[in-house]
């Protein structure tokens, strides 16, 4: 059964939607990808270049739907030329190198016709010294991803019925973070015994398997679920890697697979979202009001991280001036009138790592004043009272999604969010004051001290380091702390500029972790927003 | 077999909520009232440090009481036949909720030593003694916002009512007025504490 969804699938999608699975398959035959394209029509007829295990560079171009005479003689016969023809030059490449070896893959059919014209070209590629062209049919590609998933499917009940519930969603929603980190659990990664050969086919698998998975994603373009989903695999894989020891070049060419998918739908999210007026999305009777503010929230905070991700890997990347000037728009706006409720909404706590993407943005910009502003009002918005017609109702803790925030607002499930748990207490508070403090908000503290003093100051630690990047973790505490009544501002800044106590791992990791907690929202503690705020300052020189 | 899951679910979370209400409804009777729930998403356990920067953990207790139901029941009454156990069921669990409570207080108020003999004292004398160790929060009006329990098994219930009732002495009235303007600069030294400093 779960064959025939991966034929389903394959014969659905778009070569776009099955490039990373694919090159998954390469990597499981031993090829280390060396290039995959990720904007348009691929260099010069190549979507993906490798190196197999015999040193031959091999490159692939890939297509989605029947190869019929029409489409061969309109485009596709000029792009194989040049996958075969054309050097491809890539950095690791001493010089220009035409392909070894070539295929063009194809999720349909190609006409007999077609094979028959290949099979000539190909002698005549020979004798010119040009690789041949192998073709690869949905036949053959169904074959290597069943192969690819191996053993590794749902067979419990309830993980079927997961699998079946992802496969036939209508895509259109949040992606389910929960259910899907749990699926990958139980599937995949609550196997920690065996050799590395085992460990790096269930990476492998959860892949391949992920990529069909989100079919419906996929078809709805939802871009923003598709990077929620590619980050929570990404998250499970590095637990489950450091869990059990598997060393990094075990699995450094999977990781980057997935870490393209990130990147390509942050991409695709940035395109679609710069190419709208507003984010008004579906039924307009049904959108509007704190649906869009937290859907605008939600993006500009996503795309902001996504700038400060691209100028961490690429000293060299210019920043989306026009995503800055939406952001500072929407900001302006409520400025120049308080009363008027901002296109952005501070719903809870698991709204602070969009906040603070915009607020690192903003200064990336030197636009400082804009940044402090926004600090302050989320500063303030903390620790007053959440609903000031309501005695002791706080601010919910980052457990719980804006959905939940949405559902209480809208009256359709007012029970979801009990506020009275939350007076005085909160798990961003600390970070908070480290943020202040380290742009100089002395005479701001001041003025609040008195009722930050009163807080409750949580933070989870779970008992293992790697379980950092699990959903959720039953071995941990919960610590609680208080500020102190009478606090020193000079041992506020000492603690800014002190070493922070985090596990090496963090360190390495820090990029991965600028993504990793947008969609893990409870996640961003107070140390790891130290570690991103040190680092992404580093930009700034 | 045909079944119907999308009803079945709209009832567990009626059922649900009457557990919530009921459970609220049980414990606002009780000292339990004055409590609050804190909901914990992840974690097997508390943690802080004492005053000596020793760190202190706590697990969490389970408190669950079994809620059964005959199957001749079910049968003939459905939903209905869970709803009507839910309010014993709930009173076994709150009641223990307040035993394990006072046992817990119980063993914190031994290690702090913050325990007082009434043996030989009036009412309203231990009253105020108790009242002496304790820190008071006041509003800006100086009015006093703490809310004070006092936890009595049921038998002495209606004697303690009955002293509380009984008038104090002039000599314990003035202990009291001076108490609370004590108690009340106090409340307002700390409260002028909180602040940052250089």
């Amino acid at each position: 059964m779960i064959e025939r969804a991966i034929e389903n699938w394959l014969i659905s999608t778009t070569e776009r939607n099955y490039t990373v699975p694919f090159c998954q398959t390469l990597v499981n035959q031993g090829h280390e990808i060396l290039y995959i394209s990720t904007h348009g029509p691929g260099e010069f007829g190549k979507d993906v270049i490798t190196r197999n295990n015999e040193g031959e560079i091999c490159a692939f171009q890939l297509k989605t739907g029947n190869l019929t005479s029409s489409s061969w003689d309109k485009s596709i016969r000029a792009e194989v030329e040049k996958l075969v023809e054309i050097p491809a030059v890539l950095p690791s490449f001493a010089e220009p190198r035409i392909p070894d070896k070539a295929w063009l893959v194809i999720n349909g059919k190609i006409a007999n016709e077609i094979k028959v014209e290949l099979g000539l070209r190909n002698a005549e590629n020979i004798r010119r010294g040009y690789a041949q062209v192998d073709t690869k049919e949905i036949n053959q590609l169904v074959k290597d991803f069943i192969d690819a998933q191996g053993e590794f499917l749902p067979t419990e009940p309830d993980d079927f019925y997961s699998f079946l519930k992802f496969y036939l969603d209508k895509g259109d929603g949040l992606f389910p973070k929960k259910s899907f980190t749990t699926f990958l659990d139980n599937v995949f990664f609550n196997e920690t015994s065996g050799g590395r050969r085992r460990k790096r086919e269930i990476i492998a698998s959860s892949i391949i398997m992920t990529s069909y998975l989100l079919n419906a994603f996929q078809r709805r373009e939802n871009a923003y679920a598709m990077f929620e989903a590619w980050v929570c695999l990404a998250a499970s894989i590095l637990c489950y890697c450091l869990k059990t020891d598997l060393g990094e070049r075990h699995w450094r060419e999977s990781w980057r697979l997935v870490i393209n998918e990130i990147e390509r739908h942050l991409d695709l999210l940035m395109h679609e979202t710069l190419g709208r007026e507003t984010l008004l999305e579906g039924d307009p009777a049904t959108d509007g009001g704190f649906i869009l503010r937290a859907r605008n929230t939600m993006v500009y905070g996503t795309l902001a991280a996504y700038e400060i991700y691209n100028k961490c890997i690429n000293a060299e990347h210019e920043y989306n001036i026009e995503l800055l000037d939406r952001i500072k728009d929407i900001l302006q706006k409520t400025r120049e009138d308080p009363k008027k409720l901002s296109d952005f909404w501070f719903w809870g706590e698991s709204v602070l790592p969009f906040f603070f993407n915009i607020i690192k943005f903003l200064e990336l910009y030197h636009e400082n004043e804009l940044a402090k502003y926004v600090l302050y009002t989320i500063f303030r918005q903390t620790i007053m009272e959440k609903f000031p017609e309501r005695v002791n109702s706080g601010v919910a803790n980052p457990y719980y999604p804006v959905q939940d925030h949405i559902e209480y607002r809208l009256n359709l499930d007012p029970t979801s969010i009990n506020f009275e748990q939350f007076f005085r207490s909160s798990y961003m508070l600390e970070a908070l004051i480290l943020l202040v403090t380290r742009r100089n908000g002395k005479e701001f503290l001041e003025e609040n001290w008195r009722i930050i003093s009163h807080f409750r100051m949580y933070e989870f630690i779970p008992d293992n380091v790697e379980d950092f990047f699990k959903w959720r973790v039953i071995e941990g505490r919960t610590h609680l702390k208080f500020p102190k009544e009478t606090q020193s501002w000079k041992e506020l800044q000492e603690l800014d500029k002190a070493p922070i106590p985090l596990h090496p791992l963090f360190y390495e990791s820090f990029i991965f972790l600028i993504p990793f907690t947008v969609v893990y929202p409870h996640r961003l503690t107070t140390q790891i927003i130290q570690l991103l705020e040190h680092n992404i300052d580093e930009l700034k020189s | 077999m045909p079944n119907f899951p999308k009803v079945k679910s709209q009832l567990e979370r009626e059922v649900g909520e009457k557990l919530r209400k009921e459970q609220k409804k049980a414990r606002n009777k009780t000292f339990l009232s004055h409590w609050k729930y804190y909901y914990f998403s992840e974690g097997n356990r508390i943690s802080h440090k004492d005053p000596k920067g020793n760190l202190i953990e706590d697990g969490f207790i389970d408190i669950s009481k079994p809620m059964s139901v005959k199957t001749e029941k079910i049968i003939e009454e459905g939903h209905k036949a869970f709803e009507d156990v839910i309010p014993k069921t709930v009173k076994e669990v709150v009641e223990e909720e307040e035993r394990i409570t006072l046992e817990v207080l119980e063993k914190v108020t031994e290690k702090t030593g913050n325990i007082i003999n009434a043996k030989g004292k009036e009412f309203h004398e231990w009253v105020l003694d108790t009242l002496e160790r304790m820190p008071l929060d006041f509003d800006e009006r100086g009015n006093l916002t703490s809310k004070i329990d006092i936890i009595v098994s049921p038998e002495n219930e209606e004697a303690i009512k009955k002293k509380m009732a009984e008038r104090m002495t002039p000599e314990l009235k003035k202990r009291s007025e001076q108490l609370i303007l004590k108690k009340r600069k106090e409340w307002h030294d700390r409260e002028s504490n909180r602040k940052l400093v250089d």
